[in-house]
């Protein structure tokens, strides 16, 4: 039985799964290269929806002008983060210590931590209201495609998930900085021995990874409209459970998985009601994580 | 003469005479409740010690276990009148089961993605008491938790709660102190730092991480049927990822793999928020960077375990138990 | 020597006079930070309100009222907390709170069984009442918003209804009490759904509710997720009305929802079209703090007035079992939202509700 019903809400299912993979690309990237998780990535995205709000209602601006200014704020998010959370657990230069497994968890509670420091922080700012985009400048506008009705908004998502997938692999596989941040990635001390200046590449990962991190949440925000200070929460889990199905370092795998979790959602809700498909993304976790333990898109040798 | 006291006992009497004596001496509810939640964070700390700091699985799941062993004892206790023993031995009983079999295909599983499965179990269970209505009583909460019984005997009054849940966490904590500080815990260490050198001395990092997590299971599950008394009422909502990562914080802040470190994260995770209700509105904004600046100035936790590991070293040593 | 001794016995003589003056504190446990913190700070502003405006009516012969908010951030462990702290602080007369039905339910029964009243202006749930003599409700009851419900539903000639609500405490429960005053009346649900409360795109489930044809959707929701369902649902070119619960009455509502919020239909208790003295504390308020009142404000200020105003009557001789006792022999009072009557059966309050419209970017009451 495969009818428009199906069809309706399958495509709805990917449409909400881009938004996942969106938020994935930077939150891989930054796991890519130092192995750690950066909770507080779901706060550059919440900060990024920020940004847009301000943008368009305090200064007036049409959406897409508003793009410059969430770039700044993310790049400034994103060196903060590194310099605050990240930087100080890599004093220690040493072999052992740069692998440890204690290094890595005390930079995912850091992360976790400034996240929280953070959300409440945006909470005082903005009294923890939700917030609306006003309606003319969100990105809600029916398009015709063949037949298929879609809204600017998940054109914007699609086109900047693919956008940005093809612009990061150029990025890494053809320019010095992407070999830069693929030497540290794979081997840190190795690459510290051939002269990268290790804590430039970190960095610079850092900002591109919270660039895209607020670019995301600007486009979502522009397209569904609504902003909150804990917006941010649940993304960042999501992109998390994307990014470890596609198999950690492959950001091409995350934004597959990403659609895949969307889809897998709304397949189930065919049969189950809304509330119980919250468990959809991470049953289909677990059981990658079963038949595939390293993840379904894993590089070979990484 | 001068041979200084076992911490443990130091540790034991604190816990069942000075703090009940200064309970009593001040006859407070309040302080009675929080050193109870105190005492269940304790004994979920050393449970999530013993899997992360010993075992070296960073785990997310501790609602699940937890919620696990609260729920069987609400249902138990208020359908079929149990008593304290009965309810202690089915919640690590189930506890255990149940983690021996989601742990199985789970231990298997590679540092961070042992984490990331872990999270998504903490949501499954969310989801799951929070939707099946029939037998959680969905968001509706379960109230009406009787207090504990021991025999025909009922519990209630703050110290007797207090003694109850103070001689069940000892007691756990106990098992988990053996636990680690044996050629035991040697060989989950053994596991954690290199699966292939420990196989090669004909170690199985498989079973032993295995039976960590369900051990660590079954004492969520304990500290839950405690919790579940001590409380009265139960939520899906109490249920929630973020509760895991509160544990998680009283780990990382004691000092991943000491025991002494579980006791102190506890305290700092309880007592903490509940002395920045002065700050109002800034509250979790001040816990947050407490929260972080503990981690950025001690990132191996207030009392971590190669101090406490020492510590017992020494007066194992002292003791005449190891020869140096 | 002398000034220093002069200086003392002042000390000590204004030390007394303070003494005199009786304080009654009231205790308050609302979330303050976390994801619904803005919900407890509207409360907050509407206690804040009461007290000044009592304060300014001389009722109070020199005594001084003290409320202390606590932030229970919506967690029924620091209710709990709370609770134990307040039943031991011996100044404190009375709480007010929570915030969520789940907070209510875990902490009031500590003060039920410490004989302090909790008088809750906001959780619906209908078993908070039934706790003990000492849990009080001053607000919207969902069984009578249910009733409230159907008998609107029913004047708009609804016959076949999809229903949305939220997987909480909540949702479940308006979503059945009003499903089963409506199918009493003869009415037909053909869908019933709780959605992820987490979620932005509600898409799926509104294409599942017309599968089964509805001519309207009821929404169960609170305003942000309200919101983004009427949204979606115009944007998916849905055009049936669309039909709230009383708790998207909210300015959020029409600021989240924009043109989608415009000709939704729900009940509505706080309006200032519905009576002068509602319509004045409207002005105060927006005066008070740059924005009209949210549901939850005016309820809180409701709650805390009629809370002074008896305690008034009792002066000097007020203590925790006077309260109750005083809470529990009141019968009918006029307030901001019209006269109320008292149920001392369930030890709740009656509301009015008005049938309300969505028009032009603003509550009004269908005539």
């Amino acid at each position: 039985m495969f009818d428009s019903f199906v069809a309706g809400q399958l495509a709805i299912g990917a449409s909400v799964g881009l938004t996942y993979a969106l938020v994935a690309i930077g939150f891989t990237l930054i796991y890519r290269v130092l192995s750690a998780v950066n909770f507080a990535h779901g706060e550059v995205y919440t900060l990024g929806a920020f940004a847009t709000l301000v943008a368009v209602t305090t200064l007036k601006a049409p959406p897409l002008a508003a793009v410059p200014l969430v770039i700044v704020v993310g790049l400034a998010a994103g060196l903060g983060i590194e310099r605050v959370a990240f930087r100080p657990f890599r004093r220690f230069t040493d072999e052992a210590s740069l692998k440890s497994r204690a290094v890595r968890e005390a930079t995912l509670l850091s992360s976790l931590a400034l996240g929280i420091v953070g959300r409440e922080a945006m909470d005082q700012v903005w009294h923890g209201q939700w917030l609306a985009i006003p309606q003319d400048k969100m990105l809600n506008q029916p398009v015709n495609l063949g037949g298929v009705m879609l809204s600017a908004g998940e054109l914007a998502i699609a086109g900047l998930s693919l956008v940005l997938l093809v612009g990061l692999q150029w990025l890494l596989l053809r320019t010095r900085v992407g070999l830069e941040i693929r030497a540290v990635s794979s081997n840190l001390v190795g690459a510290q021995f051939s002269g990268i200046d290790i804590n430039r590449v970190v960095l610079a990962t850092f900002a591109v990874g919270s660039i895209l991190g607020a670019l995301a949440g600007m486009v979502v925000s522009l397209a569904y409209g609504s902003i909150q200070s804990s917006m941010g929460l649940t993304v960042v889990l999501k992109a998390f459970v994307a990014m470890v199905i596609g198999g950690l370092t492959s950001i091409p795998g995350a934004v597959v998985a990403g659609v895949l979790i969307g889809v897998a959602e709304g397949a189930a809700s065919l049969w189950v009601a809304s509330a119980w498909t919250e468990m959809v993304a991470y049953v289909l976790l677990i059981f990658t994580l079963i038949f595939f333990p390293r993840g379904l898109f894993r590089r070979r040798g990484a | 003469m001068n041979r200084p006291l076992p911490l443990g006992w130091l540790l034991a009497a604190v816990i069942l005479v000075v703090v009940p004596a200064a309970l009593w001496l001040f006859g407070s509810a309040y302080a009675a409740r929080l050193a109870q939640l105190v005492l269940i964070t304790a004994l979920l700390a050393a449970a999530l010690n013993l899997l992360i700091g010993t075992a070296g699985l960073l785990s997310l799941d501790t609602v699940v276990y937890y919620g696990f062993g609260a729920y069987l004892t609400a249902i138990l206790s208020t359908n079929y009148g149990t008593t304290l023993p009965t309810e202690i031995l089915a919640a690590a009983a189930a506890g255990a089961l149940l983690g021996g079999l989601i742990g199985w295909p789970l231990v298997r599983l590679a540092s961070i993605f042992f984490a990331v499965a872990t999270m998504g179990l903490a949501t499954i269970f969310h989801t799951t008491v929070l939707n099946w209505v029939d037998l959680t009583r969905g968001p509706m909460g379960y109230r009406g938790i009787p207090a504990f019984k021991l025999g025909e005997f009922t519990i209630d009054g703050w110290a007797g709660n207090y003694y109850v849940i103070a001689v069940v966490v000892l007691g756990g904590v106990w098992i988990v102190h053996r636990l680690t500080h044996s050629y035991y815990g040697n060989a989950m260490r053994a596991a954690r730092e290199d699966e292939d050198c420990a196989r090669a001395m004909g170690l199985s990092p498989h079973a032993l991480k295995l039976q960590a997590y369900a051990v660590h299971a079954s004492l969520m599950s304990v500290a839950g049927a405690l919790y579940a008394h001590a409380n009265n009422f139960l939520s899906p909502d109490n249920f929630v990822l973020l509760e895991s990562g509160l544990t998680l914080t009283a780990v990382v802040v004691g000092g991943l793999g000491s025991l002494p470190g579980a006791f102190i994260g506890a305290l700092v995770v309880v007592l903490v928020p509940e002395l920045l209700r002065p700050l109002g509105n800034l509250r979790a904004f001040g816990f947050g960077m407490i929260l972080f600046l503990s981690i950025l100035f001690l990132p191996r936790g207030l009392w971590s375990e190669v101090s406490s590991l020492a510590f017992v070293r020494r007066h194992l040593f002292r003791e005449g138990w190891l020869k140096r | 020597m002398l000034k220093t001794l002069a200086v003392l016995a002042a000390v000590l003589f204004a030390a007394a006079a303070q003494a005199q003056a009786q304080t009654l504190k009231f205790g308050c446990y609302i979330p303050l930070t976390g994801p619904v913190a803005q919900y407890g700070k509207s409360m907050l502003n509407g206690f804040n309100m009461a007290l000044k405006d009592f304060e300014a009516t001389g009722k109070l012969k020199g005594a001084k009222v003290v409320i202390q908010c606590e932030d229970d951030q919506n967690r029924a462990d620091d209710g709990i907390n709370i609770a134990r702290k307040f039943v031991e602080d011996k100044d404190v007369l009375a709480v007010l709170g929570s915030w969520a039905s789940t907070v209510t339910l875990a902490a009031a029964p500590i003060y039920n069984t410490a004989k302090i009243v909790n008088m809750t202006p906001i959780s619906s749930h209908p078993d908070v009442t039934k706790l003990g003599p000492y849990v009080f409700r001053q607000s919207i009851i969902q069984t009578a918003e249910g009733a409230a419900n159907a008998e609107y539903l029913m004047k708009l000639g609804v016959k076949r209804l999809a229903m949305i609500g939220l997987p909480n405490d909540y949702g479940k429960a308006n979503i059945a009490l009003t499903r089963k005053a409506y199918e009493a009346k003869g009415g037909t649900v053909v869908f019933e759904e709780f959605i992820r409360p987490d979620a932005q795109d509600f898409r799926a489930t509104l294409q599942k509710a017309m599968r089964e044809n509805p001519d309207t959707i009821y929404m169960g929701l609170f305003a942000p997720q309200g919101s983004l369902v009427a949204k979606q649902a115009r944007q998916m070119g849905i055009k049936i009305p669309i039909y709230g619960a009383a708790a998207l009455d909210s300015r959020d509502f029409l600021k989240l929802a924009g043109d989608a919020a415009e000709g939704v239909r729900m009940l509505l208790v706080y309006n200032p079209s519905t009576g002068p003295k509602m319509a004045e504390f409207f002005k105060r308020y927006e005066q008070q703090f740059g924005a009209p009142p949210e549901p939850f404000a005016a309820n809180a200020y409701l709650t805390f007035t009629m809370m002074l105003d008896m305690v008034a009557t009792q002066m000097p001789k007020v203590n925790r079992e006077s309260i109750r006792e005083g809470l529990d022999k009141m019968r009918d009072l006029d307030t901001i939202a019209g006269p109320l009557k008292y149920d001392p059966a369930t030890r709740e309050w009656n509301f009015r509700f008005f049938p309300g419209l969505i028009e032009k970017g603003s509550f009004n009451v269908v005539k």
